[in-house]
């Protein structure tokens, strides 16, 4: 059986994670990747994802194909020394069927650089910076309909289940990428149900009820 | 082009022949029509058994983005070493992937019909446009006496014997890169085989006219 919860979050994030903050890092069960632009994290259980590190773009790829073909049953970081423990296989004669088999680890040590995971966070649940909820659930079938190359910006007062997304205007002070949005949304399921924060500076933060968040910073209008 | 041909293989194998096959330092993946080989040094793919989809995504993963020293099959359980580069010292790694479930299959028992004497030389360095412009759905068949550097294919007529699918011959094919010089065999059976001097190797069988 595939972890396709990991698999899942490890592929958006290895699209994600560049420089300057290449790889994927691990503090206190939570995973993240950003490229300065965009953040995407998860939340696991600390028993699941153990240590504190960066996990390389190298091991990461490892990973997901792992994530992808059987169970994991824990990821463990140390530094940059990633040890997973991944559930194998085997062929029953008996049974003329695949069956699953005993908890095998698989160590990958490449180097990557750490990234202050914890203050990248903090950042995204600082109330000096003016995070407001601004609307649970909305709907963001303009961004589907827009192309990539496409800029957006907030509708005002947006409603739970409406709207979220118009076309960005000129005198727009914040406005966002279609692209970077929908790469990042790639993190939620087709039906999550989000909830949306928007910080002072315009930062805006979707997150759904199993621990995953997705920030994206907005391009801003100078005079 | 280790992860070339491992993703090549990937997109061929199927859960009937699931997995890619190693032996004698070749790898091998099939899906009972085509065929894609990659023959290395026995130094640098050792041992025997197949390697699992799974590992073979990660292997594949792998080959991209680091030199890996040699890859060790043992069954079903494959290891790899590779080298760390610091600033400073290089540091030795091994990866060891645990055994998955993967059927044993000796496909590289088909190899002998792909290549001489059981095959002959049809043409070296052929022209393959024809394959690149049809769709995908379409047939081809050989051109008589086809010569280095002209089409090999032209599009399948009625009263053809034997015959190809062009959607198996571009998945086999992106195996070599556009500018490999290829030799084209053929055998009795009518199985064509594409091999470069980099000792990788594509065969797929034809559609054959039952009267």
């Amino acid at each position: 059986m595939p972890s396709s919860e990991l698999a899942r979050f490890l592929n958006v994030a290895i699209d994600v994670q560049a420089q300057p903050f290449p790889g994927i890092h691990v503090a206190d069960g939570v995973i993240l990747a950003t490229d300065g632009v965009m953040l995407v994290a998860k939340k696991f259980d600390v028993v699941f994802m153990r240590g504190e590190g960066a996990i390389s773009p190298k091991a990461a790829r490892v990973l997901e194909a792992l994530a992808e073909a059987t169970w994991i049953g824990s990821v463990a970081v140390v530094g940059n020394r990633v040890t997973a423990t991944a559930q194998t296989t085997r062929y029953d004669e008996q049974l003329g069927a695949e069956v699953a088999g005993g908890y095998r680890e698989i160590e990958l040590e490449f180097y990557c650089p750490r990234a202050p995971v914890a203050r990248m966070l903090g950042v995204l649940h600082d109330e000096s910076r003016g995070w407001q909820q601004i609307v649970e659930n909305p709907n963001l079938k303009a961004l589907k309909e827009m192309s990539a190359r496409d800029y957006v910006a907030l509708i005002d007062n947006p409603r739970n289940g409406g709207e979220l997304f118009r076309p960005k205007e000129i005198d727009d002070p914040h406005w966002y990428s279609v692209a970077q949005l929908r790469r990042g949304l790639r993190l939620f399921g087709a039906r999550a149900r989000l909830s949306v924060r928007r910080n002072a500076k315009g930062w805006l933060a979707f997150e759904d009820g199993y621990g995953h968040t997705f920030a994206v910073t907005p391009f801003v209008k100078h005079n | 082009m280790l992860a070339q041909f491992l993703n090549v293989a990937l997109d061929v194998q199927t859960p009937a022949y699931a997995g890619v096959r190693v032996a004698n330092g070749t790898l091998v993946a099939s899906d009972g029509v085509v065929l894609v080989a990659y023959r290395l040094n026995s130094e640098y793919i050792r041992g025997e058994g197949m390697i699992p989809p799974a590992t073979a995504r990660a292997l594949a993963a792998l080959a991209n983005e680091v030199y890996l020293d040699y890859i060790e099959v043992d069954g079903t359980a494959v290891s790899l070493v590779t080298r760390e580069q610091y600033e400073d010292r290089s540091e030795r790694l091994v990866v060891t992937f645990p055994p998955f479930a993967c059927y044993t299959l000796c496909i590289e028992s088909f190899l002998p019909r792909c290549t001489p004497p059981d095959a002959t030389l049809l043409c070296e360095a052929p022209s393959l446009k024809l394959v690149k412009a049809a769709r995908s759905n379409d047939f081809v068949e050989l051109v008589d006496n086809p010569v280095r550097g002209s089409e090999l294919f032209q599009l399948k007529l009625p009263d053809a014997k034997v015959w190809y699918s062009v959607r198996q011959l571009r998945e086999g094919l992106r195996l070599f890169r556009a500018r490999d010089t290829v030799s084209v065999f053929w055998n009795e059976q009518g199985w064509l085989a594409f091999r470069d001097d980099w000792g990788r190797l594509f065969a797929v069988t034809p559609y054959v006219k039952r009267d």
